[in-house]
C-alpha cells in the first residue's frame, strides 16, 4: 500500500491510499470518490508527464508519499 | 521540505493563537524557541512537556498532532508511522478524538478502512498492507485505533488491560472482515470487452451471410464450369446428331425442289433473281450523297469503301460518306501542317498570295484568319457530291466564268505603257503636286540697317554723284570687277575731294544692305583692306596730275572719325565699342580698334603699295638710345609730389592728396548726363537668332502665359554704392567687406591691427589738416619755436634727456 498526495493548487489536496498495482484509472476513481470530482475529468501529472489511465502506478514508479499534480480537463 | 515544515509551524502557531490565553505560557515558550533549527527537537520537547500540562492544553496539542499525522509529511512508511502512533496513543488516549472529517478540508485523507470500503464499492481489490495476511490485518488495527480514539474517555491503562483491549478489538475486526468476505465484487462492466463481443458477433453474422450466398451461387453453373459433354463420347454423339440433322435437311430440300419443279415455281424464282441483278447499285443510287474527302484522294480505278459517318441520333443532317483510312490520312496531313513554322504569325506577309476559294471568290483575309480553323472547325477542303460534275476542268471553267462576271481581278500585265522617266513634272502632274506651304518668314528683331539711315539722310542730303556703287558688296568676285570697272579715274578726283569733305555724312545710298553679310567679319575686314588699298592707289594716281595735298590727305586720314571708304562699316569691334558708349573716351583713341589704324598708317608709310591681301609687318629699326637717362618713374621709388608750378592739373593733384578736394567728385552723374549724345536708332543686332529654332525646344518647358518682358529702355539709374564705418566716415569696398566679414564670423581683428589702423587713420587726418609747409607732426613749427626760445639758429639734437624733453610735442 502506498499513499499519494494529489494537489491542484486551488484548494484541493488529497492523500490517497492505493496499491502499487492499481492503474492510474483506479487511482483517479479513488481521488474522485474523495474529492467529488468526476474521475474522467481528472488529469494527473508530474511535471510534464501526463499519466495514462491504463498504466499501473508501479510502472510509473510512483512511490509512497509522492506528490502528483492534479488537473482537470 | 524545510520550507514546508516552516509553513506547518506557522500554521500551528496560528492555531495556537486562536486557542486563547490558556496556552499563552506555552506560546511564550515557543516564541522563545522560535529560532530552533530542528523540528524533531521541537517535537520531542513538546512531547515531553505534554504530560505535565493541563488537560486543555493537552487536548489542543493532541489535535495538532492528529493533524500532523494526517499531513503525513514526516512519516512516509506506514508501519513505522503505525508504531509511532501506537506509542503516542498511550499518553494521548485521554484527549478527545478530533472529528474525522475535520482534516479533510484541504488535505483530505481516508483511513485504510474507509479506503477499502471505497475500493470495494469501486470494484477494486482491497489494499494490500505489508506484514499482514491477504485479508489485511492493518485495517483492523487501524480500526482499533479509531475505536480507541472514539472511546477516548479512559483515563489510564496499564499494559494488561491494553493488551486485552487490543485482542478484543482484533477479534472484532476479524469478525468484521469475515462479514466483509460476503461482499461479492460486482466487476465493472468492461467497455472494451463489450465492444469486442459486439464486433465478434457482427463478424459471425457476416460470415454466416456469406456462406449462405456462396451456397446459393454454387447451385448455378459458371462459365468455366464443365458441361455435361465433358467426355469425348458425349461430344461424338452430339456431332453425329448434327450430321444426321443436316442430311435430313438436305433430303427435305430436295424433296421440296422436286415439288417446285413439278409446279413450275423454279422459273419464277429465277426471273426474279435476274431482275434483282439488273438493279445494279450505281452512282445514280447514291446521287446527292456527300463524300467528305477530296476527289484527288480517290484514285481512278481503285475501289474505296465508304461508310456512313457516325452522327447523333437526333442530328437532322444528311448522311455523309467517309473512309476511315482517309480520315487518318487527313489527320496526319494536318499534323504535318501544324508542325511547320507558319509565317502567318509574323504579321503582314508581303509574299502572301491572294487566295481564292474553290469558287474563285477572293478570300478575304481576316485579321486573325489563322484562327478561323480552330474556331469554326476545319472546312472540308475537298468534299464532293456524288453525281455532280466534279472534274477539275469543270471547276476551272467555273472559276473563269465567275471572274469574268465580276471582272474584279482579271488584269493584263501590259496595261501601263513604258515611259522614259523625266525629272520634270508634266503639267497635269503639276496640278496634282501640292506646293509646299510658304515657309514662315522669321521675324528678325529690329536691327539698325543702312536703310534706316538712308531714310533719315536722303531727305537732307542728296546722294553724292560719284560714290562708288556697292551693290554687290556680298560677293567677292563681283567686288573685284566693280573695283576695276566702276572706278573711273576721270570721275574720281571730284569725288575724292567730296569724299574727304563730306566724310561725316553717311554717303552711300544705294547699298543693298540685305546683301551685306554682317556676321562675316573676316570677309569685311578683307573688303575694308581692299577698299583702302584701292583708294590709296587712286590717290597715288591723282597725286601727280592734280597735285592734291597729300599732307592734307594724310591728316584727314589720321582723323579717327573718318571712315576711309565713305560708307558705314558695321563690324563686331565697332559695335562692341558702341556698347561701351558710356566709357569716357580717351583723347585721340581709335574707336575702331588699333589694328586698323596701324594698318592705315602702315599703308601710308609704305607709300601705298598694294600687296593683295598680305601685308608686311614693319620692323622697328630705330636704334635704341642707350645714353638716354632712365625714366623718371623707374628711378623714383617714392611718389613724387606733383609740381604745383606746372599747371592746374598739378595743383589739383596736390589738392587731392592733401584732402582739399573730394576725390569722388568727378565721377558724379557720368552716363546719365551724356544721354542726349547717345545714338538714337541704335540697337544691337541679335546674332543668336540662328539658334532660335533650337531655342524653341526650350519653350515647351516654359510654355504658358507669361508676362512679356518689356525692357526699360529709358531707365538708366545713377547710383553709387557707398560704405561708411561706425563714425560715418566713408570707407572703401575692401574695408567694408572686412567689416562685414568680421561681423559674420563674430571675430574682429587683433588689438595690434586695430591700433595700427587707428594710427593710420589718425595720420591721414593729420596729413589732411597739416600745414602745407610743415611735416605732419608739426616738427618744423616746433623747431622754429625752439629756435625762437633759444635765440639760436640751430637745435641741439643730442641724446641728452634734458635736450630731448625740450623738443617734445606741444599740445594744441
Amino acid at each position: 500500500m502506498l499513499e499519494i498526495t494529489c494537489n491542484d493548487r486551488l484548494g484541493k489536496k488529497v492523500r490517497v491510499k492505493c496499491n502499487p498495482d492499481d492503474t492510474i484509472g483506479d487511482l483517479k476513481k479513488l481521488i474522485a470518490a474523495q474529492t467529488g470530482t468526476r474521475a474522467d475529468k481528472i488529469v494527473l501529472k508530474k511535471w510534464y508527464t501526463i499519466f495514462k489511465d491504463h498504466i499501473k502506478i508501479e510502472d510509473y514508479e510512483i512511490h509512497d508519499g509522492q506528490n502528483l499534480e492534479l488537473y482537470y480537463q | 521540505m524545510g520550507s514546508s515544515k516552516k509553513h506547518k509551524e506557522k500554521d500551528r502557531e496560528d492555531k495556537k493563537r486562536k486557542k486563547g490565553s490558556d496556552s499563552s505560557k506555552k506560546r511564550r515558550h515557543n516564541r522563545s524557541r522560535s529560532g530552533s533549527p530542528s523540528p524533531t527537537d521541537d517535537y520531542s520537547h513538546r512531547r515531553s512537556r505534554s504530560r505535565s500540562t493541563s488537560p486543555a492544553a493537552r487536548s489542543s496539542r493532541k489535535r495538532q498532532k492528529e493533524k500532523r499525522r494526517h499531513s503525513g509529511s514526516d512519516d512516509s512508511d506506514v508501519p513505522i508511522a503505525k508504531s509511532s502512533r501506537y506509542a503516542e496513543t498511550k499518553p494521548e488516549s485521554r484527549s478527545p478524538s478530533p472529528p474525522p472529517k475535520a482534516s479533510s478540508g484541504d488535505n483530505s485523507s481516508l483511513s485504510i478502512v474507509e479506503t477499502n470500503k471505497l475500493r470495494a464499492k469501486l470494484g477494486l481489490k482491497p489494499l494490500q498492507v505489508e506484514s499482514a495476511p491477504s485479508r489485511a490485518p492493518p485495517p483492523p488495527k487501524v480500526q482499533v485505533r479509531q475505536d480507541e480514539i472514539e472511546e477516548g474517555e479512559h483515563v489510564d491503562f496499564d499494559e494488561e488491560t491494553l493488551m486485552k483491549i487490543r485482542d478484543e478489538r482484533e477479534q472484532e475486526a476479524e469478525t468484521f472482515w469475515k462479514e466483509k468476505q460476503d461482499f461479492v465484487h460486482a466487476p465493472a462492466e468492461n467497455l472494451t470487452e463489450k465492444i469486442k463481443v459486439e464486433k465478434l458477433r457482427e463478424k459471425i453474422a457476416l460470415r454466416r451471410e456469406k456462406r449462405r450466398l456462396e451456397a446459393k451461387l454454387a447451385e448455378s453453373k459458371g462459365l468455366a464450369d464443365s458441361d455435361s459433354d465433358d467426355d469425348a463420347a458425349a461430344w461424338v454423339r452430339k456431332q453425329k446428331e448434327t450430321v444426321q440433322q443436316k442430311l435430313l435437311a438436305e433430303k427435305k430440300a430436295k424433296e421440296l425442289d422436286e415439288l417446285d419443279n413439278e409446279f413450275g415455281v423454279g422459273e419464277l424464282v429465277e426471273t426474279e433473281f435476274v431482275k434483282q441483278k439488273n438493279k445494279a447499285y450505281t452512282d445514280r443510287d447514291l446521287k446527292g450523297l456527300k463524300v467528305l474527302h477530296g476527289q484527288d484522294r480517290i484514285q481512278e480505278g481503285n475501289t474505296v469503301i465508304l461508310t456512313l459517318k457516325d452522327k447523333d441520333v437526333l442530328n437532322e443532317e444528311d448522311d455523309v460518306l467517309v473512309n476511315p483510312n482517309m480520315i487518318d490520312d487527313e489527320k496526319f496531313e494536318k499534323n504535318l501542317e501544324n508542325r511547320k513554322l507558319r509565317p502567318e504569325y509574323n504579321g503582314y506577309n508581303v509574299f502572301d498570295e491572294i487566295e481564292y476559294d474553290s469558287d474563285g471568290n477572293l478570300k478575304g483575309k481576316g485579321v486573325l484568319g489563322k484562327y478561323d480553323e480552330e474556331i469554326e472547325g476545319k472546312k472540308s477542303k475537298g468534299s464532293f457530291v456524288i453525281g455532280e460534275d466534279t472534274s477539275e476542268e469543270a471547276r476551272r471553267a467555273k472559276i473563269r466564268e465567275k471572274m469574268l462576271r465580276s471582272d474584279k481581278i482579271l488584269e493584263s500585265a501590259e496595261s501601263t505603257s513604258l515611259r522614259i522617266a523625266s525629272d520634270f513634272f508634266t503639267p497635269d502632274e503639276m496640278v496634282k503636286f501640292k506646293k509646299p506651304g510658304k515657309k514662315k518668314v522669321r521675324k528678325v528683331r529690329k536691327v539698325l540697317k543702312a536703310d534706316d539711315l538712308l531714310h533719315i539722310d536722303a531727305e537732307s542730303h542728296p546722294a553724292p554723284v560719284g560714290v562708288i556703287s556697292q551693290k554687290d558688296l556680298g560677293s567677292r568676285k563681283s567686288k573685284k570687277s566693280s573695283g576695276s570697272v566702276d572706278i573711273d579715274p576721270k570721275t574720281e578726283p571730284v569725288d575724292m575731294e567730296i569724299d574727304l569733305e563730306v566724310d561725316d555724312l553717311p554717303p552711300v545710298q544705294d547699298i543693298d544692305v540685305s546683301d551685306i553679310k554682317l556676321e562675316d567679319e573676316g570677309d569685311l575686314d578683307f573688303q575694308v583692306a581692299l577698299q583702302k588699298a584701292r583708294l590709296l592707289k587712286q590717290k597715288e594716281n591723282l597725286k601727280k596730275p592734280r597735285g592734291v595735298n597729300i599732307e592734307d590727305l594724310l591728316r584727314s586720314d589720321d582723323n579717327p572719325d573718318q571712315s576711309s571708304s565713305g560708307s558705314i562699316v558695321l563690324h563686331a569691334t565697332a559695335e562692341f565699342c558702341r556698347t561701351l558708349g558710356d566709357i569716357p573716351r580717351i583723347e585721340g583713341a581709335d574707336i575702331y580698334g588699333d589694328e586698323e589704324m596701324d594698318f592705315e598708317r602702315e599703308d601710308k608709310k609704305s607709300q601705298i603699295e598694294e600687296r593683295g591681301t598680305w601685308n608686311e609687318v614693319e620692323i622697328d629699326e630705330t636704334p635704341v638710345d642707350i645714353t638716354r637717362p632712365a625714366d623718371a618713374e623707374e628711378s623714383t621709388i617714392l611718389e613724387l609730389e606733383p609740381d604745383v608750378a606746372v599747371g592746374i592739373a598739378g595743383a589739383l593733384k596736390v589738392a587731392m592728396t592733401k584732402g582739399y578736394l573730394d576725390k569722388d567728385m568727378q565721377r558724379r552723374g557720368g552716363p546719365s548726363k551724356m544721354r542726349h549724345l547717345q545714338a538714337q536708332h541704335y540697337s544691337i543686332e541679335d546674332k543668336s537668332y540662328e539658334d532660335d529654332k533650337f531655342g524653341k525646344r526650350d519653350d515647351r518647358f516654359i510654355s504658358g502665359p507669361i508676362m512679356e518682358f518689356s525692357e526699360k529702355n529709358h531707365y538708366k539709374p545713377d547710383f553709387k554704392l557707398e560704405y561708411t564705418d561706425d563714425d560715418g566716415k566713408p570707407i572703401s569696398a575692401k574695408e567694408a567687406f572686412r567689416i562685414l566679414s568680421h561681423k559674420f564670423h563674430g571675430k574682429g581683428s587683433g588689438k595690434n591691427k586695430v591700433d595700427k589702423k587707428r594710427r593710420k587713420v589718425d595720420q591721414e587726418k593729420l596729413l589732411q589738416h597739416m600745414n602745407s609747409t610743415d611735416t605732419p607732426l608739426n616738427t618744423l613749427e616746433l623747431l622754429q619755436q625752439r629756435q625762437k626760445e633759444t635765440h639760436s639758429a640751430y637745435v641741439v639734437l643730442t641724446g641728452n634727456k634734458t635736450a630731448g624733453a625740450s623738443l617734445s610735442k606741444s599740445k594744441h
